[in-house]
């Protein structure tokens, strides 16, 4: 009687697996939004960032937002309707919970219109004396799948990922320079109304830099000028307008950034060295040079003097580059910093992998090729400096350390008795018999090396 | 028929038979299953086990007609069923049909091995169509029918091993194995003694009703469709060649000639529904499919040669498939 009491409480057996199999929705519903939730909010914050940043447009950041939520929709309304478990499903899951040995899932599955009825009657009678055995929140509570815990870590391991990247990306990119920051910069403080005159002050500013020739001081001047209008600006900027504020500290770190690229090259232009060379200069003949081209661009490396020798070398020695092309691109001087800076990468690439290859002393150096070497010196009775025809010569004037170890003068060259020297020129030494002649020995031209192999 | 009342009967019959069959409970309680399905069982074991003692306990708790037939080599068919022999009466002289031994409730078909495939055959049509032919005439056996073969495994010399379609027609094929040692001291202690055991009839009146009553309701006995579906899976997993929708099983295909007929899963849900009548349940559930398993389908494989060179039996093959196919 208490059986039948509490069945009857709890309605047949088919109500009470229907109402577990809607449980068991509901749940597969937040098992699929929490598996989903972890990814879309990483989506959605990575979008978020990359159209702060400017990466996406707003419009594009909005429509693709709409899009996204909507993907999810659907996705966690497909797994709702059709991806439903079944109520044989559940009838199974209250089968194993109180060992009904299938009696739930035969209720459930069978048709009752081609069943005894006694029998049906019957086995429904055996099921709801199961029912009070069960409790469906106590038996069947929602737990947090794992897949929401690996979504979960995967989501975050992502995030820290995209900031990895950045952050890396941001060691290894190559830096901007300040004139071209401060373009953009100036750019970005045009659209403020009240900003659009310091924008134009800016853009004013690089562009002398960039089509006059000024000395330094003046140079500094220009830039302490308008480092004084962007503090002034700041003062008067109202305190909760921090993008502005973010705006003009940005110009002010990068007018000291320039400010400072300019020092350097001062600098640099004072102690620093430069190549000498006999070529003629833009038709005015031959004559020596001292290039400003070279200390100017890249003071601080060495390894770009280094390349222009080797290359005034390899040409002297018949290749078809006119030697000394880059320095003389180089005086010409005014060019963009992102010019120079391709330049400077490229020839620091190909000299770097030159210098460790002729460090090295590898025997498979190139022979270079043109005409035989004995037609390229002069004969007696023919003008000429140096013995070589058409030869043109560069010596690179180095720092004073640098000249220094070359030249084994010092203390530390005493010390070491055997140093390479560096190469300071490719001019061909004097006859032996001359007064003038050098006590070095003559390097070997590269042309003979294979002939004495 | 309510069900407590087949399960009372049942339970009296099997504890009849277990007066005087010592151990082997689950081949009694499956000979008993089997009569109630309509089925017939082939019994295999080394003699002196009490395959024979078993039949006739049966045979006698029931109250049926029973009849034993010893096959030899040269049994012939109308040995068993029965022929036509010349009657005088009243000066007049006719044929007259004489019954053969295949006329009965029971038969025990004892060491069915060792007849000719000819007087095997003969059984055939009676177990199967439940009537016999003879001379162009079709005789009806008597409800219910149920034949009990034994066949003894060890001895090869002069025998005829039955043909897969005579096989399939078994419902189970039971193995019985020697007793322990304690069922051993029990079977002495009841044989060699004074006391006589002797099976009492449970049905005494109109005893064959009773019976087909019985296995009506075991038939209306409630099964799922996941679980006849499971039935099905089961059994097309044993088929080497695959078929579409059902998993391979590795054993299967490197051991077996042939799977299971139709009529194997015919007899798993028959003897399953049997088994949940028996238990008190009036539908069929996963464990009484799979105790159903081995005795339905074990003869109804065919082995390859590599399975008979690894002595594998029909029995682990099995063990792999439902090992391998899952239950839902």
């Amino acid at each position: 009687m208490e059986v039948q009491a509490s069945a009857r409480e709890m309605g047949p057996p088919e109500l009470f697996v229907d109402r577990l199999s809607l449980r068991l929705r509901r749940q597969a519903f937040w098992d699929r939004f929490l598996v989903l939730f972890p990814p879309l909010s990483v989506l959605s914050y990575l979008s978020f960032y990359l159209g702060r940043a400017a990466w996406f447009g707003q419009e594009a950041l909005f429509f693709s937002g709409i899009a996204l939520a909507g993907i999810a929709l659907i996705l966690m309304g497909l797994r709702f309707f059709f991806g439903k478990p079944k109520a044989s499903l559940a009838a199974r899951f209250i089968d194993e919970k109180v060992a009904a040995e299938e009696r739930f899932l035969t209720l459930t599955t069978l048709s009752p219109a081609h069943s005894p009825g006694p029998l049906v009657a019957r086995l429904r009678q055996e099921a709801a004396a199961f029912l009070d055995r069960i409790d469906l929140r106590r038996d069947f509570p929602y737990r947090v799948k794992r897949s929401f815990v690996a979504s979960l870590i995967a989501s975050l391991a992502v995030i820290l990922l995209f900031h990895l990247i950045l952050l890396v990306g941001a060691w290894f990119a190559p830096p901007i320079a300040p004139t071209k920051e401060l373009l953009l910069l100036s750019e970005k403080l045009a659209q403020v109304p009240h900003l659009s005159s310091l924008a134009r002050d800016i853009q004013s500013l690089i562009n002398k830099f960039e089509n006059e020739k000024l000395s330094g001081g003046e140079k500094q001047s220009l830039i302490q000028e308008l480092q004084e209008k962007i503090e002034n600006q700041l003062k008067v900027e109202p305190q909760e307008d921090q993008s502005q504020k973010d705006l003009l500290n940005q110009a002010g770190n990068a007018l000291k950034n320039l400010e400072q690229g300019e020092k350097q090259k001062q600098e640099q232009q004072e102690g620093g060295g430069g190549i000498t060379t006999n070529l003629p200069d833009e038709g005015e003949g031959q004559k020596e040079k001292q290039s400003k081209g070279g200390g100017e661009e890249e003071p601080r490396d060495p390894s770009l003097a280094q390349s222009s020798d080797a290359k005034g070398g390899q040409s002297a020695q018949g290749e078809t580059k006119e030697p000394g092309d880059a320095q003389r691109e180089g005086g010409k001087g005014q060019k963009t910093d992102d010019k120079l800076r391709d330049e400077k990468q490229k020839g620091k690439d190909s000299d770097m992998a030159k210098s460790e290859h002729e460090g090295k002393g590898n025997v498979n150096e190139e022979i270079p090729q043109g005409p035989p070497p004995a037609d390229r010196f002069l004969k007696p009775g023919e003008q000429g400096e140096g013995g070589v025809k058409g030869a043109r010569f560069v010596t690179v004037e180095l720092p004073e350390a640098e000249a220094e170890r070359a030249s084994g003068a010092g203390g530390s060259a005493k010390r070491k008795p055997v140093q390479p020297k560096l190469p300071v020129s490719n001019v061909p030494l004097r006859q032996p018999d001359s007064p003038e002649a050098s006590a070095e020995k003559q390097p070997l031209p590269l042309e003979y090396r294979g002939l004495i192999r | 028929m309510k069900p407590e009342e087949f399960k009372k009967i049942f339970f009296s019959l099997e504890a009849e038979v277990k007066k005087i069959i010592v151990g082997h409970e689950d081949v009694i309680r499956k000979v008993v299953l089997a009569f109630f399905a309509g089925g017939h069982v082939l019994l295999e074991g080394v003699p002196g086990l009490g395959k024979t003692l078993l039949v006739k306990s049966l045979s006698r708790a029931v109250g049926l007609s029973f009849k034993r037939v010893q096959f030899t080599p040269d049994l012939m068919p109308s040995d068993i069923v029965g022929t036509q022999v010349l009657t005088e009466s009243d000066g007049r002289r006719e044929f007259q049909f004489k019954k053969g031994p295949i006329f009965a409730h029971v038969v025990l078909a004892d060491e069915i091995n060792r007849a000719t495939p000819k007087t095997q055959s003969a059984v055939l049509e009676a177990m199967e169509e439940r009537q016999v032919t003879v001379f162009g005439e079709t005789f009806s056996l008597e409800a219910p029918f149920m034949v009990l073969a034994t066949q003894n495994p060890i001895e090869l010399e002069g025998t005829y091993p039955l043909p897969e379609a005579q096989l399939d027609r078994f419902f189970f094929k039971l193995l019985v194995s020697p007793p322990a040692p304690s069922e051993l001291e029990e079977i002495l202690r009841r044989t060699t003694g004074a006391e006589e055991h002797e099976a009492k009839q449970v049905l005494r009146k109109d005893g064959a009703h009773v019976i087909e009553e019985m296995q009506l309701l075991l038939r209306q006995v409630l099964i799922a469709p996941p679980l006849e579906n499971y039935v099905v899976r089961l059994v097309h997993a044993t088929q080497p060649m695959g078929s579409k929708g059902s998993p391979i099983v590795s054993e299967v295909k490197d051991f077996l000639r042939f799977g299971s007929s139709p009529r194997g899963a015919q007899s798993m849900i028959l003897g399953a529904k049997g088994n949940a009548l028996v238990e008190g349940r009036v539908n069929v559930s996963y464990e009484d499919i799979e105790a159903m398993l081995y005795p339905s389908l074990r003869h109804r494989l065919i082995l390859n040669f590599q399975a008979e060179a690894e002595n594998v039996s029909a029995d682990q093959i099995l063990a792999a498939v439902v090992k391998k196919i899952p239950r839902d």
